[in-house]
């Protein structure tokens, strides 16, 4: 059997939002969130 | 410390539920649906919070319904039977305890503070 | 930072959310957003599997005991601590939220872990063992461990300035990557199945290929030899050439060796016809295990939007016949290859297509 298999529900918890909606509004709008970190003051990637 | 507001405090954070939810005379299992881990925690975090040793026998009331059928196979009296193995409840309560079997787990929320004060006493 | 068990508690009470670490926490959240999502009721999500991919949890300064003078201090610490460090919790928490009782498995095949649970799911579903699954991953490196973690392994970002310009996958000047925290779960479904409940297409997974290199513990494979056979073994699944694939989600790390050995890679399989390459990590950093599953989320929205964002601080790009999308543009690709590998020679690929009506 082989059969075509499609994706139908998205759930995130990233940087760039919580919704495909969000994402895209927030890559057009460039809001990314990198800072230093309490930890040792490396660079790291929040939201 | 206030004994039992320490415990529903603890019961709360284990039991994910609202501290306001939580009275003295709440069903652990009944009301609150406690599971054997969460009883599991329940005892370390007793443990910690009061610095006492905590039997997880005594303080569950585990093994209640084998030692009620011990006391009938010796024709003892069943009441002061269930006391020498859960010194820490009043005969009262294990009166009424008797009267509720019927209904389902009896632990409630005033036994738990009832151990820590017991431990606390006798230690 | 916001706090991934928060998030969830938001749509309901759930006391074992206690036993997830950071990373499982995202899981679970972004599980149960997708479950949500879904609308679908309890008897089908009782047919449905799950595959998580995952990764170790790095807390050593909130979650260890304290050892002194040969005595363990393990005050504040749950009777069940140890499910804090087992790989499936996070599974084990979302099949008892959800009520999924299908097939499952958790990967833990490093930052190509949730690719590959992605891929695992569309083969069990391809081929008939499942009707629907979800299949996803969360993560988190930001504590000490894990700050520690990839210090050591001279992978990170560790340069001064503004920490917005520090990411720069596939330049020539990339100094390391930054790493980052989040999840995604995606619900997968034979076609018959979507259509039948007439359901939200996002978009078709084609293909999935998958290989170890055999070859270092946490450096590829330079020559991309066996990251170049799970690409075409996605290939060769989904039906296409390499010139029929539009865009690439890279793995694009911003290790000088990664970058190097993608590049390559990619120039060797596509040659001329030269796919736009896309590199999500500089835009939220690298997710460790749960990557390839919120580039992907990313990268189904793109596709529906008809938008390529640039890769962040691209300058002077390390390979010539690459095309690195450098300006953001409205391009309208149709397929789209993601590429993760990971620690251990770990490779995975999946190919997406954009649904249309």
């Amino acid at each position: 059997m082989q059969r075509r298999v499609v994706i139908t529900s998205i759930g995130v918890v990233s940087p760039l939002g919580f919704t495909p909606e969000q994402i895209i509004d927030n890559l057009k709008k460039e809001n990314v969130c990198f800072e230093r970190s309490p930890v040792d003051h490396e660079v790291i990637g929040t939201f | 410390m206030d004994i039992l507001k320490k415990t529903k405090e603890i019961l709360a954070e284990i039991l994910d539920i609202d501290e306001e939810e939580i009275a003295p005379e709440t069903y652990l299992i009944r009301d609150m649906n406690a599971e054997s881990i969460d009883l599991l925690e329940l005892a370390v975090a007793l443990n910690s919070a009061f610095n006492i040793k905590i039997n997880d026998d005594e303080i569950f009331l585990r093994n209640l319904r084998p030692y009620l059928t011990e006391a009938k196979e010796k024709q003892a009296d069943e009441v002061a039977y269930l006391l020498e193995n859960f010194p820490f409840l009043t005969k009262d309560r294990m009166t009424q305890i008797l009267d509720d079997l019927q209904g389902g787990p009896v632990l409630k929320v005033k036994d738990l503070a009832g151990y820590v004060a017991w431990r606390e006493e006798t230690s | 930072m916001r706090d991934p068990l928060l998030i969830m508690r938001s749509s309901g009470r759930f006391k074992d959310a206690r036993y997830l670490n950071r990373g499982a926490g995202f899981a679970a959240a972004s599980a149960m957003g997708a479950v949500k999502e879904s609308g679908l009721d309890k008897e089908t999500l009782t047919q449905a599997g799950l595959f998580v991919g995952t990764g170790p949890n790095l807390n050593i300064s909130g979650e260890f005991a304290r050892i002194r003078d040969g005595k363990m201090y393990e005050t504040g610490l749950a009777a069940l601590w140890i499910l804090k460090f087992l790989p499936n919790t996070a599974a084990s928490a979302i099949a008892r939220l959800a009520g999924i009782h299908g097939e499952n498995a958790t990967i833990g095949t490093a930052c190509s872990a949730s690719l590959q649970a992605v891929g695992e799911a569309f083969r069990k579903i391809k081929t008939g063992y499942l009707d629907l699954a979800f299949a996803g991953g969360g993560d988190s490196r930001l504590s000490h461990g894990g700050i520690l973690a990839y210090k050591k392994a001279r992978a990170l970002f560790m340069g001064d300035g503004d920490p917005e310009k520090a990411y720069a996958p596939f330049d020539k000047q990339r100094q390391g990557f930054v790493p980052g925290e989040g999840g995604a779960f995606f619900l997968l479904e034979s076609l018959e199945h979507a259509q039948s409940r007439k359901a939200k297409i996002y978009g078709e997974v084609c293909g999935f290929g998958n290989s170890i290199d055999g070859y270092n513990m946490t450096a590829p494979d330079p020559d991309g030899k066996w990251g170049e056979k799970a690409i075409r073994a996605a290939l060769k699944e989904a039906g296409l050439l390499p010139d029929q694939i539009d865009a690439i989600s890279a793995h694009g790390t911003g290790t000088p060796l990664n970058d190097a050995m993608e590049a390559s890679l990619i120039d060797r399989i596509y040659g001329e016809h030269k796919p736009w390459v896309i590199a999500m990590k500089s835009w939220i950093g690298h997710i460790a295990s749960a990557c390839g599953a919120v580039e992907l989320a990313i990268c189904l929205t793109c596709l529906k939007n008809n938008y390529l964002p640039a890769i962040r601080n691209l300058k002077e790009p390390c390979h010539e016949k690459i095309n690195f999308v450098q300006t953001t543009t409205d391009a309208c690709p149709g397929t789209m290859m993601m590429e993760n590998f990971g620690f251990g020679g770990q490779n995975s690929a999946l190919v997406i297509k954009k649904w249309i009506k």
